[in-house]
């Protein structure tokens, strides 16, 4: 019966992740984290691009409005990570989201 | 001494060209198409439009206007954003009428400030008017007019709201006055870069900062103009400012750009709404879900085959070829052929076992146009919708196994409907390996719209499970030759980042324009070479060339693939046009000449067979000869071996049979 009881909870939990309302976001534990940490469902702050990317990309990525200091949502984590910047969708592939260092998740 | 804030005033203003340069995906081609009345390609995916398309403007007289593909910044990151900067760069242009998304002001801006910079006489469209509206979204368009020192026009392109009033304001522009400030060891580079540059169609401070950001190409624009020498001093020029700075210096003049965009935007946006959830929100989310996905990917993928496979390749066709040109047209053709043509030679040269109408015509019009305008129509619909770009979030995993990257599959998709266009499309690709490798995987596994459509229809004549061996045997052809490629091939492979535009319902009247277009090139294009085809297969046959090749294929066809020897016949069909080739086993299979294993195991071969003489010649262009002759010399006994092995596969566990 247990087992069965845990996995009718984590649907609720999934249910309410998706209205984003009760959901709350963890906290990430790291001292850095990154986009690619950012539970679906939460919104966070771009701090800064890691060194890691080169400069075309965080070019790109600024371009696309995934600018250092702005708020993020994040949509979905698998199979990519979909984030919404303004009004705009945009798909980024984990080890991308991992070289754009975030804070303020919420 | 010419760093002047403007563009060089050797450029008249009512001489050269005026350029539509925007994002991706914002409708540039849109506009050109209500300025020129010109059909050019629209889609709702970035990278529709991949070169540069000119026409002459309805209400503008004496006034080209270029049509360009969509960059995102600068300095480009693509091949077709290059192409863009190029044109900038290269032709003396009279006004530049940026086109960008409404709903993604900041965005837009930020290509704003680097156009304005370069003096230009210049206008802002503000496209996608009713959806930043239906999002809750206005935009004081008089504030922002006043800060860049340009018009700016809200429009929806698409219904022809604001054309009129790009076109008034395209009669009044005047070269751009605005100034943005950098950092002052930015400045005083800027000013010496601007001393030694040549003259070029714009304005030599914008030059200047594209050649501070390393723009590769302001960098070849200014080797082929100056001599070595200088070219060598600003060189270390600019390497000596980088080092005040720890960043990389085109990311310090894009910071000032992007905080002046903010600020701007602060104050001539105002959004009220709370997010907008429509239908198309939450069914665009589904599209990308790992389970859901694949779930609607399915689904469309069945929708797809029931109407070209099994409505267009049987119904259709069924009507086409067995009623109206079998029992109506085709009859009358013989006789009228055989009353008035003297000679039996110019009988079967027309209407003989190999001739011009029977084969030619009834194979172009009768068998593969009713399944191209099925499919054409079909694609039009899904490409209006938006939905090819999620299809590069869904199937990214799929694509890094072989080493690319989700984006390769809108060349991959757009290459079901033609493979030569599509080879052009690879353009939109990051690097040199990812276009060479899709390119590969092109020429080898991906059938066009009209081979598609015979191989749909005698698939469909078979069973679903044909068709699922059928697509799973060339799925893995694709994934283990494009593993292996991807391993040979040196280089990185680089990571997914890609818009996912809004799915809209598409526009009837688009869709239709779209698949007339393509009908029409098909018509052109395809039925001349299916005559020529046919003409060839006609005198081969008469001299008697075919039978001693029939011969000679035959222990390859029937040997090792196991059809019948009068395959070899398509097969030689095939190396004009893989669907040409794929029609003759259409035929022999109406003629119940083949067994549901060797239909499987023909469509195979022929889908893996080299791409038509177009295509080749087109990869020719685009990567060079040497890779053309490589991928043909590998995808011609690829093919062969995939086709034998399937073979005795299926033997062997007895399907088909």
């Amino acid at each position: 019966m247990k087992p069965f009881r845990r996995r009718f909870r984590s649907r609720g939990r999934f249910q309410q992740a998706r209205e984003g309302h009760h959901f709350s976001c963890p906290p990430c534990s790291r001292s850095t984290c990154t986009l690619a940490d950012v539970p679906a469902g939460c919104q966070a702050r771009i701090t800064s691009f890691a060194s890691q990317l080169n400069s075309g990309r965080g070019a790109q990525l600024n371009a696309y409005g995934l600018a250092p200091g702005r708020w993020i949502r994040v949509i979905q984590s698998s199979p990519v990570i979909v984030v919404q910047v303004d009004l705009t969708e945009i798909a980024l592939e984990q080890d991308l989201a991992r070289g754009v260092n975030v804070q303020d998740i919420k | 001494m010419h760093c002047h804030d403007t563009a060089s005033s050797s450029i008249s203003l009512n001489n050269g060209n005026i350029a539509l340069i925007g994002q991706p995906n914002v409708g540039k081609s849109v506009i050109f198409q209500r300025l020129t009345g010109l059909h050019v390609a629209v889609a709702n995916y970035p990278g529709t439009t991949v070169e540069i398309a000119r026409g002459t403007a309805r209400n503008l007289p004496e006034a080209t206007l270029v049509d360009t593909p969509g960059v995102i910044t600068l300095p480009p990151f693509t091949e077709d954003e290059k192409v863009t900067e190029r044109l900038l760069l290269e032709e003396p242009l009279r006004a530049v009428i940026q086109v960008g998304d409404a709903k993604n002001l900041r965005r837009t801006l930020l290509l704003t400030v680097q156009l304005v910079e370069m003096g230009l006489p210049m206008v802002l469209v503000l496209n996608m008017m009713d959806e930043a509206r239906a999002r809750g979204i206005t935009i004081n368009h008089a504030t922002l007019s006043a800060h860049l020192a340009i018009p700016t026009i809200p429009a929806t392109a698409i219904h022809g709201e604001g054309v009129e009033e790009l076109i008034g304001a395209l009669k009044t522009l005047a070269p751009g006055q605005f100034r943005l400030n950098y950092a002052p060891e930015i400045e005083a580079a800027v000013a010496e870069v601007c001393a030694r540059i040549p003259q070029a169609p714009v304005a030599g401070r914008a030059l200047a900062l594209l050649w501070l950001s390393a723009d590769p190409v302001a960098e070849s624009w200014l080797k082929d103009r100056l001599e070595d020498r200088s070219y060598v001093a600003l060189l270390a020029q600019r390497e000596t400012l980088q080092l005040s700075f720890i960043e990389p210096i085109a990311n310090i003049i894009q910071k000032t750009r992007i905080d002046y965009v903010d600020q701007i935007n602060q104050g001539v946006m105002n959004d009220a709404g709370e997010g907008w959830r429509g239908l198309s929100t939450i069914l665009g989310r589904l599209t990308t879900h790992a389970i859901w996905g694949v779930l609607i990917l399915g689904l469309v993928l069945y929708v797809l085959y029931w109407f070209v496979g099994i409505f267009g390749a049987g119904t259709l066709v069924d009507i086409m070829e067995a009623k109206l040109f079998g029992e109506i047209i085709n009859p009358r053709v013989v006789e009228i052929a055989q009353r008035v043509l003297p000679f039996p030679f110019l009988r079967d040269l027309f209407v003989g076992e190999y001739g011009l109408w029977t084969m030619g015509m009834t194979y172009a019009l009768a068998l593969i146009f009713p399944i191209v305008s099925t499919f054409f129509l079909a694609f039009g619909i899904l490409e209006d919708s938006g939905y090819l770009p999620r299809l590069a979030a869904l199937s990214n995993r799929l694509f890094t196994a072989i080493g690319l990257n989700g984006k390769a599959v809108l060349p991959m998709v757009l290459g079901l409907g033609c493979v030569t266009m599509a080879t052009l499309t690879t353009r939109v690709l990051e690097s040199k390996r990812e276009r060479l490798l899709v390119t590969l995987l092109l020429a080898l596994a991906i059938p066009c719209s009209a081979q598609l459509g015979v191989i749909m229809g005698m698939l469909a004549g078979v069973s679903l499970n044909a068709t699922i061996i059928w697509g799973g045997v060339v799925l893995l052809v694709l994934l283990t030759v494009g593993w292996l490629a991807s391993r040979l091939v040196p280089g990185e492979r680089s990571h997914l980042l890609v818009e996912l535009p809004p799915l809209r319902l598409p526009l009837i009247s688009n869709v239709l324009l779209k698949t007339l277009v393509r009908l029409e090139w098909y018509i052109k294009e395809v039925v001349p070479l299916f005559l020529f085809g046919t003409l060839v297969m006609f005198l081969l046959d008469k001299i008697g060339i075919l039978s001693i090749l029939i011969e000679a294929g035959e222990p390859l066809v029937s040997g090792w693939l196991g059809l019948p020897a009068v395959a070899s016949a398509a097969f030689l069909m095939g190396f004009l046009r893989r669907d040409f080739g794929a029609t003759g086993l259409f035929l022999m299979q109406s003629q119940g000449l083949l067994t549901p294993l060797q239909v499987v195991v023909a469509m195979v071969t022929i889908t893996l067979f080299i791409p038509c003489i177009a295509s080749v010649m087109m990869i020719a262009k685009e990567r060079g000869w040497r890779s053309a002759i490589g991928i043909m010399v590998l995808v011609f006994p690829l093919a062969f071996l995939a086709g034998g092995l399937l073979n005795r596969i299926l033997i062997y566990i007895g399907w088909g049979l």
